[in-house]
């Protein structure tokens, strides 16, 4: 193989700059879109505008806890339920942060469609794993701990 | 060099060393006059995610400095210092490494400097490895996490001060797997004036080496880009800023993975998340300001002295010293 080849989904210089390009431009927009929730749903949790499950003055008493003794001695879900907590003002930070943590797997999404216009199966099909990956992880499935 | 030139790059050298050393001050001096088992005692309740913001803030400019990621301070010293479980500070050490990433990824991208054939595989591997790494990072019992982070971080002190990377390091035949998976590419060098062409070689030993990488990322909440560098530029053949610029990508997507795991069993905590998070990109935004103009070697000295003492720290934490 020559290696000075340039491809379409490589970084490199004009029109193979496409694929990064693409993953930047919608990464970028992922991840200032979940900065500016983040910070936002965090200035409601501290001013104590809307109620929280632990008030940010009594969180002081239970952060040096091991996570079990944690989540047991304040009852908080674990997995997606904080979804249906969300009338409390210390889970709408973790939108923020699962936007944040998600701005790749969307990345990954809008990379796939460039690598299958593109018909290059190889990276397709290595992206489509990586997002199983992500999926998997963000499913909550796992060993329990502790 | 005139005597105002002197006098402002000796200035601008000292404001750098005092930055660094207030970020190992304010810790220690926050530990030492409020101790873990004593904490709210002495602060106010927004006292320690104030002194976090701070530390962070720093933590932020020190990073970027010194080439370092800021997960690998980041969970050494606060989990030495702060009075937090490990279990949080090691979630919060992932977003923070992940949302530096973040941040610095798209420009490295658009530029080609980040390498997307070279970074998918890897960051294949590595991110799949973070899971497990997260899993059993949280079903172990804090003494053990405390003393292995502490060898960890030891390591990594090593691996720092020895490795001599290479701006453009010799390669050879790009070998199957390289060649398979089209590991090359081109950026433009704006200090030389011309287009680096390089392909990588050592492939299936480079990408093995993501399973250690992802794994210990995971397990720690380091962030890896202490590993991803020296394994693409040493092991892989990728020229320096290729190296840097990919590690950047794929910690994005190797510290994603594992973060999940966090959130998902509840060992993410606002209260320490948002400050951290908020600090760092901050402080790395002004860091990436001041690196433009001077690189001082003398800070990464200061950081390697630090994540010594974090490290030691952490083994005598993890043993009840």
């Amino acid at each position: 193989m020559n290696p000075t080849r340039t491809h379409a989904g490589t970084g490199g210089s004009g029109k193979t700059l496409e694929a990064p390009r693409l993953y930047a431009r919608v990464l970028e927009r992922g991840v200032r879109l979940s900065l500016a929730v983040l910070a936002a749903t965090f200035g409601l949790y501290i001013t104590r505008l809307i109620p929280s499950q632990i008030p940010p003055q009594e969180i002081e008493h239970v952060w040096q806890l091991p996570l079990n003794d944690y989540l047991r001695v304040t009852g908080l879900p674990t997995g997606w339920q904080w979804l249906k907590h969300l009338d409390h003002a210390d889970f709408l930070p973790l939108l923020g942060i699962a936007g944040l943590t998600g701005a790749t797997l969307l990345s990954y999404l809008a990379l796939c469609g460039f690598y299958r216009r593109h018909k290059e199966r190889v990276f397709l099909a290595i992206c489509l794993l990586e997002i199983l990956v992500l999926l998997f992880a963000a499913s909550g499935f796992g060993p329990s701990i502790h | 060099m005139t005597k105002a030139s002197y006098f402002k790059k000796a200035g601008v050298k000292l404001i750098l060393a005092i930055v660094a050393l207030a970020c190992a001050a304010i810790p220690a001096q926050a530990a030492g006059f409020c101790p873990p088992a004593a904490s709210g005692a002495t602060l106010p309740w927004w006292g320690w995610p104030v002194l976090l913001f701070v530390f962070c803030f720093l933590l932020g400019i020190i990073a970027v400095l010194a080439g370092v990621g800021g997960g690998v301070l980041f969970v050494p010293i606060v989990g030495s210092f702060f009075p937090f479980h490990m279990d949080f500070v090691r979630g919060a050490g992932l977003l923070v490494a992940m949302c530096s990433s973040l941040a610095a990824a798209p420009n490295f991208l658009r530029k080609g400097m980040a390498n997307l054939h070279l970074a998918l595989p890897a960051a294949l591997i590595a991110s799949t490895a973070s899971i497990a790494g997260a899993w059993i990072g949280l079903s172990l019992p804090q003494a053990i996490i405390q003393t292995a982070l502490g060898i960890a971080i030891l390591g990594i002190v090593v691996i720092l001060s020895k490795s001599r990377e290479s701006s453009y390091p010799a390669v050879g035949a790009p070998g199957r797997i390289a060649s398979f998976l089209q590991l090359q590419g081109s950026y433009w060098e704006p200090a030389e004036q011309r287009q680096v062409e390089w392909h990588a070689h050592h492939a299936g030993r480079g990408l093995l080496w993501f399973i250690v990488i992802g794994f210990l990322a995971g397990m720690f909440g380091l962030g890896a880009g202490w590993a991803n560098v020296p394994v693409l530029n040493l092991v892989m053949g990728a020229p320096l800023k290729a190296a840097v610029a990919t590690s950047h990508f794929l910690l994005s997507i190797t510290d994603a993975s594992a973060a999940w795991v966090y959130i998902n069993k509840g060992a993410i905590m606002p209260m320490i998340v948002v400050p951290s998070v908020l600090g760092v990109m901050l402080g790395s935004f002004l860091g990436a300001k001041v690196f433009a103009r001077v690189h001082p070697k003398s800070i990464r000295t200061i950081v390697l002295a630090m994540l010594t003492l974090a490290g030691v720290r952490s083994i005598l934490k993890g043993c009840g010293i």
